[in-house]
């Protein structure tokens, strides 16, 4: 069957079309064609592209994240980041089995604590609420057409939101670290997407350097010096209320219908302890 | 304002001289050019406002194309207006001929006794007369049906009723097409049952029975008056509109006729089926259903009033930017607002601006149903014909009262969403998607609130009510069971998986519950392309069978905990235990259940061959042979198979843009019509067997009136957007409710609802 997918689309188009063909197996899927940035038509052409990085070769992270020419900055972090949410879709699988209420009661990394805004009053969830709650928010911010109605150009107050999105998701990254290590570097090993997160941040000043806490060999320019500490709720909760690193505005978000809790798209969580300020 | 800005925008310039000598940030461009000892300050100042007017040259020239789109905008829905319009009027018209046909001929065929034909004739005169335009060609009309009807009608009726009632014929088909296109709308609007005005529909229906007698038609006369009254004031197009109404009822009555008479030999299967259909409507005694007309009569009027209440709010939505062209406002206006306030910035990087610019009208222009209602979406479908190689008048005169009208685009996935399904009786609908979950939204929540504030867009955004997180690949097929209350997915990955549907009042943000996520099904070891769900147990248990690129369609048990795989078969048939050259074989592409037929499985192939299966043995009970067009490759292969409700015939969507419909009983093609521009993806039947859905990698949803010999497009839409090659990727119908939901590779899942 497969011979006769490839004589086919050898012989009857000259350009195989970047599609799935329900049938298909598994090793044939995605393997497109490559075209030039400018030879992709369609609405989603900067995805596209990236998309397409990936599947040469998810390991070249200075290729991925090196900025195309003729695409804005923004819509490529904004890009990466859709990408790096569709990919953690992937890590929750490997987590939620060994990662629990009863393992996990509190989202921490390495002395850190991380409140959960997905709430409409900031709270501490259990790690994997708190993974589940970051990631959901995070993708439903992205796709809010209010915020960034574009594929090609982010209106400039959104911008914030970026920041706030990838300030989130490291901390997944921080939990399966430091609480599921093995977890961590199977899914590291298989994608790359912590390296490729942390440099696109680092480039991009998505995230403060001082909050990038697991050491790192290869990209990170030094591994931090964590102290350890302990997790005080007086502490806690006197963060929480002065929200000094909040950077999105509580008003941005009145109108989302469905939107049981407009507090989803405000998901800022605060870092306890050793507060590093954003 | 456009004249004043370029010296408004100097004099700031001027002002801010000083500034721009101290200010910090100034753009480093200028910075430079300070520093460097070649400029002075006027050369300097002169750049600047060269720059300047450079600039506001270009934002002039912005502003004025952007009043050009407006005024363009304005003018297409102008046309889309009357278009609406002309085409609900002459739908109307032309199906209420087409049904008085098909009642006519089945009651000849059938029931040759005859009725009360007195009462018959004054009910056409109530619909003549109202209606004074028209009534010309209403005549002209008559004299046509008159011509080719007697024929068959003269030998076939008692004598004296021909003697007596020649002449009457023409009203007795007015008044047949009065009834049964009452009656047809009256299903329509009982199929909306949870809507709130059914209940005055359902309500009329029971007062009104009463004996036919003349005053009785007198107050249809009103009746029918009150309809014309309640359309004309609305708007001058329906004026217009109806101006235009003579042509277009001609024409189609002259190829509508000769069509139906052959249509009862060539089309045995499908006619037989319409009239048992028809003839269960018929069951109640003739005389309650002679006088169910006058209150269907009433309930015309409701719809109208009903249909221009919503068309008028539709409008108004439109004309009201901040609806359906928020995005393209708010987007021009942002990068208006760029080019202003970035003016420091490199020309290069203005270019960009405005190539991108161009690009989002571009794109615009091409999502009419999903943001700008369904504006080209309509002028598509008016010239849908003849790209499609169906005649026009036979897309008319088959064409049903019911539009379907986006409501809610469910932004939420972050890749193609590659297949979608609706819950069998509630409005929640399940997405499946590459980012690899499976997404579940809720539309009730959303209902209430559209009928408190309905000014607001319906495009607003909405959270799916839970996120499904297992699969470790992209989502192929979705599916819920309401009987389990479970979801059902199936991924490249190679896993069925089976999910708790979550508790009703389960609110976004609550606690992770990996219980939720229940044993997947272990056994394929390749992709998983399709599945389905039996509605009914099969010996002791439920099925799902499932189709992957391993080669095999596996039937599980769903209801069992321990062993779930019951079998395993190939291309060929059961597979034996060393039999492992299953990949050399066509892998199957798509699968369902034949409905008239629940133990029985249709499976399609690669190579367009379909192979029917009987469920417990695993015995090939029929082979379709492969389609001439096709070549054994993906190019020409089976995306989509579905199986019809009630009639038993297979429907089958193509790569290279077919559809093509079989027999199941003879394994015959019956029909076959090129469908879509591009390959066809997806296609679903409605539950009562009338309507087919088909979805394309061309980005566009069509609807097909398969109760009809011509299998006519009655609608057709730009549904998603493009992304790679890929376009709608999944489409369904509610089983129960007026809804019908999409997926496509722009990510997006859209609910429509219809129109009436
Ligand atoms: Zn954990
Ligand atoms: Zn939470």
């Amino acid at each position: 069957m497969t011979t006769a997918v490839e004589e086919s689309t050898t012989t009857t188009s000259n350009t195989p079309l970047r599609r799935l063909y329900p049938g298909s197996h598994v090793e044939d899927t995605f393997q497109w064609p490559t075209l030039a940035l400018d030879d992709i038509e369609s609405s989603f052409s900067v995805q596209e592209y990236l998309q397409q990085l990936l599947r040469e070769d998810y390991t070249d992270i200075q290729r991925l994240i090196d900025l195309p020419e003729g695409i804005d900055a923004e819509i490529w972090q904004y890009e990466h980041l859709r990408q790096l949410c569709s990919q953690l879709n992937y890590l929750i699988p490997s987590l939620d089995s060994e990662c629990t209420v009863d393992s996990c009661p509190e989202m921490k990394a390495d002395g850190w604590l991380y409140l959960c805004a997905a709430h409409p009053v900031t709270k501490s969830c259990p790690a994997i609420d708190y993974i589940v709650h970051t990631l959901d928010g995070a993708t439903m911010l992205l796709n809010n057409s209010k915020y960034f109605p574009s594929r090609i150009s982010i209106p400039e107050p959104s911008l914030k939101h970026l920041q706030a999105i990838a300030r989130r998701l490291y901390r997944i990254f921080a939990h399966a670290y430091f609480h599921h290590r093995e977890a961590f570097e199977f899914f590291e090993n298989e994608t790359c997407l912590h390296s490729r997160f942390v440099r696109l941040s680092k480039k991009y000043s998505l995230i403060p350097k001082s909050l990038l806490i697991i050491p790192r060999s290869t990209d990170g320019d030094e591994p931090s010096s964590n102290s350890p500490t302990s997790e005080s709720p007086a502490i806690l909760s006197r963060r929480s209320s002065t929200s000094t690193v909040q950077e999105i505005p509580d008003d941005t978000d009145t109108s989302t219908i469905g939107a049981e809790d407009a507090g989803d798209e405000d998901q800022g969580s605060e870092p306890a302890d050793r507060v590093d300020d954003e | 304002m456009m004249q004043q800005t370029p010296q408004s925008s100097q004099q700031r310039l001027l002002n801010g001289r000083d500034n721009v000598m101290k200010d910090a940030n100034i753009p480093s461009n200028f910075s430079l050019a300070i520093q460097s000892p070649e400029y002075t300050l006027p050369g300097v100042l002169h750049f600047l406002q060269q720059e300047w007017r450079r600039f506001e040259r270009e934002r002039n020239e912005w502003e004025i194309e952007k009043a050009e789109y407006k005024a363009r905008i304005a003018l297409l829905e102008g046309e889309r207006r009357g278009f609406a319009n002309l085409k609900l009027d002459l739908m109307k018209r032309v199906k209420m001929l087409e049904y008085a046909l098909r009642q006519e001929r089945k009651k000849y065929m059938n029931n040759p006794k005859a009725r009360t034909i007195q009462q018959q004739e004054e009910f056409t005169r109530t619909v003549d007369s109202p209606n004074p335009p028209s009534s010309p060609n209403l005549s002209s009309l008559r004299d046509s049906q008159d011509a080719s009807v007697k024929l068959e009608s003269q030998d076939k009726l008692p004598a004296a009723f021909v003697a007596s009632q020649i002449d009457d014929k023409a009203k007795t088909r007015s008044r047949e097409l009065l009834k049964s296109c009452l009656k047809e709308i009256n299903q329509l609007a009982l199929s909306t049952s949870k809507l709130p005005y059914t209940t005055a529909f359902t309500s009329g229906l029971q007062n009104q029975y009463s004996k036919i007698t003349s005053q009785a038609s007198q107050d249809v006369q009103h009746d029918t008056e009150s309809i014309s009254t309640l359309k004309d004031p609305s708007e001058e197009n329906k004026a217009a509109a109806r101006r235009q109404t003579p042509k277009q009822p001609d024409d189609s009555m002259s190829t509508f006729i000769p069509q139906h008479n052959t249509s009862l030999l060539q089309d045995g299967k499908i006619e037989s089926g319409q009239q048992q259909k028809v003839d269960k409507d018929n069951d109640i005694p003739s005389t309650i259903s002679d006088v169910e007309v006058p209150d269907n009569v009433d309930e015309v009027a409701m719809i109208n009033n009903v249909i221009n209440i919503a068309k008028e709010r539709k409008q108004r939505d439109q004309s009201n930017p901040g609806s359906g062209s928020r995005k393209g406002l708010s987007e021009e206006e942002q990068l208006t607002k760029d080019v202003q306030e970035k003016y420091s910035l490199s020309a290069d990087k203005v270019r960009k601006l405005l190539k991108n610019a161009e690009r989002l009208i571009h794109q615009e222009n091409n999502i009419p149903m999903s943001s700008k209602d369904s504006l080209l979406g309509k002028v598509d479908n008016l010239k849908l014909p003849s790209e499609a190689e169906v005649e026009v008048e036979d897309a008319d005169s088959e064409s049903r009262p019911k539009m379907w009208r986006a409501k809610h685009n469910l932004r939420g996935h972050l890749d193609c969403v590659r297949s979608v399904s609706f819950h069998a009786n509630e409005l929640l609908i399940a997405s499946g998607s590459d980012d690899g979950t499976i997404k579940i939204w809720d539309l009730k929540n959303s209902i209430v609130k559209d009928s408190v504030m309905q000014k607001k867009s319906s495009h607003e955004e909405m959270d799916p009510i839970i996120t499904y997180r297992g699969h470790t690949m992209g989502v192929t097929k979705v599916e819920i069971s309401a009987e389990q209350g479970r979801l059902y997915s199936s991924s490249l990955d190679s896993t069925i998986r089976v999910w708790q549907l979550p508790p009703a009042d389960k609110s976004p943000y609550s606690p992770y519950d990996s219980a939720l996520n229940i044993a997947p099904y272990i056994g394929h070891t390749d992709a998983i392309w399709d599945f389905k769900l039996f509605p009914t147990a099969i010996a002791d248990y439920l099925p799902l069978a499932s189709a992957s690129a391993d080669g095999t369609v596996k039937i599980w048990d769903t209801s069992a905990s321990g062993n779930l795989l019951k079998s395993s078969w190939s291309y060929n048939g059961v597979i034996d235990e060393h039999q492992d050259e299953q990949r050399n074989l066509p892998v199957p592409t798509s699968l369902d259940i034949c409905h008239t037929n629940l133990r029985q499985l249709a499976v399609a192939y690669r190579n367009t061959e379909v192979k029917v299966f009987d469920v417990e043995t695993g015995q090939i009970v029929l082979t379709i042979p492969a389609d001439p067009s096709a070549d054994n490759s993906c190019l020409t292969q089976i995306n989509k198979i579905v199986s019809h409700p009630t009639l038993p015939l297979l429907i089958t969507g193509h790569e290279n843009k077919l559809i093509k419909f079989y027999d199941i009983n003879t394994g015959n093609s019956v029909f076959t019509m090129s469908a879509h521009l591009d390959g066809v993806t997806a296609l679903d039947i409605d539950p009562s067997g009338i309507t087919l859905v088909s979805g394309g990698h061309d980005g566009s949803i069509r609807l097909w009136d398969i109760s009809s010999t011509s299998r006519s497009c009655v609608q057709e839409y730009t549904a998603h957007r493009r992304k790679a090659d890929e376009g709608v990727l999944s489409v369904q119908f509610h089983k129960e409710l007026p809804w019908l939901v999409s997926g496509g590779a722009d990510g997006i899942v859209k609910a429509y609802h219809h129109s009436i």
